[in-house]
């Protein structure tokens, strides 16, 4: 092989894969929610192998596959779906162990302490709430592992503290509101 | 009689072969396995793709500790079986090889670059182009795009949630690739390219017996793999597949260890 011939294969290589890396600059998606205790986004994407045994563990289906939707690089990584499911890292069945930092064989999602988990938080849209619009409804408020990131207002009305908020997904799986009045977010989130 | 019947047992092993696999790993047997193919723990050890760990490492600057003997288990396994992944476990092969060799197009530009990508180095300049990539990209990029990570992912989701993934649609994609320039599995696939490098040297390997060749070229159109026997060229990418041996008319191919070859 000559080298021109070389460096124009080298450079169809290279061009393919940059322009696949420009696709999700152009088409951004929202931040997604990762498990519990993983790496900052983008040492996330460079380390994580795409193996998606954290999504064959994960005992309540909350990790799920990203899919082309969600961004060309994070294509074939776990996210937190609460559709599916919610995190028990903080208050369940992962309490006492982290199960899918316990199967990443890269330190994508390494076990952190249960007290410094914070995968984001839940932003609540009060036009769909139904207690918002005067139903009788406080599922999140009953669901909420953490004391202290529901609180009523008016005895009647959920209020959210982002702060205090894990953002399990508990209270967006259970809102009963179609659509959803809750959404997770990754705000606040808190990664090593 | 004997013959047919072997020929037939091999064909359809090789194309069944890794279907079973991906059910096992996917349905685990009394939880035996665990993972996908990317990172698999068998029992009590775990084995991992050698090209996710170097694009892993690259991507993050620095050394992915946790894959690293896993990784090079599968490299001590291709010195010593060569690239038997690429024939009978990889569920991508079969199809890339039963739908690749399709030319869609005829064009001009398609012609050159199928001549510059018909050459022998082809598969190690793109393994090098992935390697930069992920270095200067900084996530593992051919691990979006392998058909092998998709069809497991997605078997595993479906598997999981019963849904599938829109990126499934990279395999008609890279299949039209290959149709279009040259075979996958021999030419592009740089999983493929890191395995031969380290099957350069494995023991195992298909000789033509001289006295009964009749050079009729025929192991030669029967490769996948384009491994050119009666000169002994592209001898690494050979992925053990047997049809050489069973298509011979002569029964001139024998397997040997090298140094008899």
């Amino acid at each position: 092989m000559k080298r021109r011939d070389f460096l124009r294969l080298f450079g169809v290589g290279l061009v393919t894969f940059s322009f696949f890396d420009i696709l999700p600059r152009v088409f951004r998606g929202r931040p997604l929610v990762r498990p519990p205790g993983s790496r900052v986004e983008d040492l996330f994407n460079a380390v994580c192998v795409r193996c998606v045994r954290c999504v064959q563990i994960c005992p309540t289906s909350v990790i799920a596959m990203a899919t082309l939707g969600d961004g060309f690089k994070e294509l074939g990584t776990p996210k937190i779906d609460p559709a599916r499911g919610s995190c028990e890292r903080i208050h369940g069945r992962c309490a006492e162990q982290a199960r899918c930092a316990q199967v990443c064989p890269t330190g994508a999602i390494l076990d952190v302490q249960k007290e410094n988990v914070k995968l984001g938080s839940t932003v609540i849209n009060t036009g769909k709430c139904i207690a918002w619009q005067g139903g009788p409804c406080l599922t999140c408020y009953e669901v909420c592992p953490v004391i202290g990131a529901i609180t009523l207002f008016d005895e009647s009305r959920p209020l959210f503290n982002e702060n205090i908020c894990v953002g399990c997904g508990r209270c967006a799986y259970a809102c009963p509101a179609e659509p959803k009045a809750l959404t997770l977010t990754s705000k606040g989130e808190r990664r090593t | 009689m004997k013959d047919a019947y072997m020929k037939r047992l091999v064909r359809v092993g090789r194309g069944f072969l890794p279907v079973l696999i991906l059910l096992f790993i996917v349905y685990p047997v009394l939880e035996l396995t665990y993972g996908s193919i990317c990172v698999l723990t068998v029992g009590t050890i775990t084995v991992s793709c050698p090209l996710g760990f170097l694009q892993t490492s690259l991507a993050s600057h620095g050394l992915i500790l946790g894959l690293l003997i896993p990784a090079s288990a599968i490299v001590v396994a291709t010195i010593l079986l060569g690239r038997l992944f690429c024939g009978w476990i990889c569920p991508a092969g079969p199809i890339m090889q039963r739908f690749g060799n399709v030319h869609m197009f005829r064009s001009p530009v398609i012609t050159r670059l199928r001549a510059v990508s018909s050459d022998d180095k082809t598969r190690a300049v793109l393994l090098l182009s992935v390697l930069a990539a992920s270095v200067l990209l900084r996530y593992p990029v051919f691990c979006l795009v392998c058909p092998v990570g998709i069809i497991y992912r997605n078997a595993i989701s479906l598997a999981r949630y019963g849904s599938i993934g829109i990126d499934l649609l990279f395999i008609p994609m890279l299949i039209f690739l290959e149709g279009s320039l040259t075979p996958w599995c021999s030419h592009i696939c740089p999983l493929g390219a890191l395995l031969s490098i380290f099957s350069r040297k494995n023991p195992i390997v298909p000789a033509v017996n001289k006295a009964r060749c009749t050079s009729c070229s025929i192991c030669e159109k029967v490769c996948k793999m384009k491994v050119t026997l009666l000169s002994g060229r592209n001898l690494e990418n050979c992925s053990k597949c047997l049809d050489c041996s069973l298509q011979c008319p002569t029964k001139a191919i024998e397997w040997k260890k090298r140094a008899q070859a």
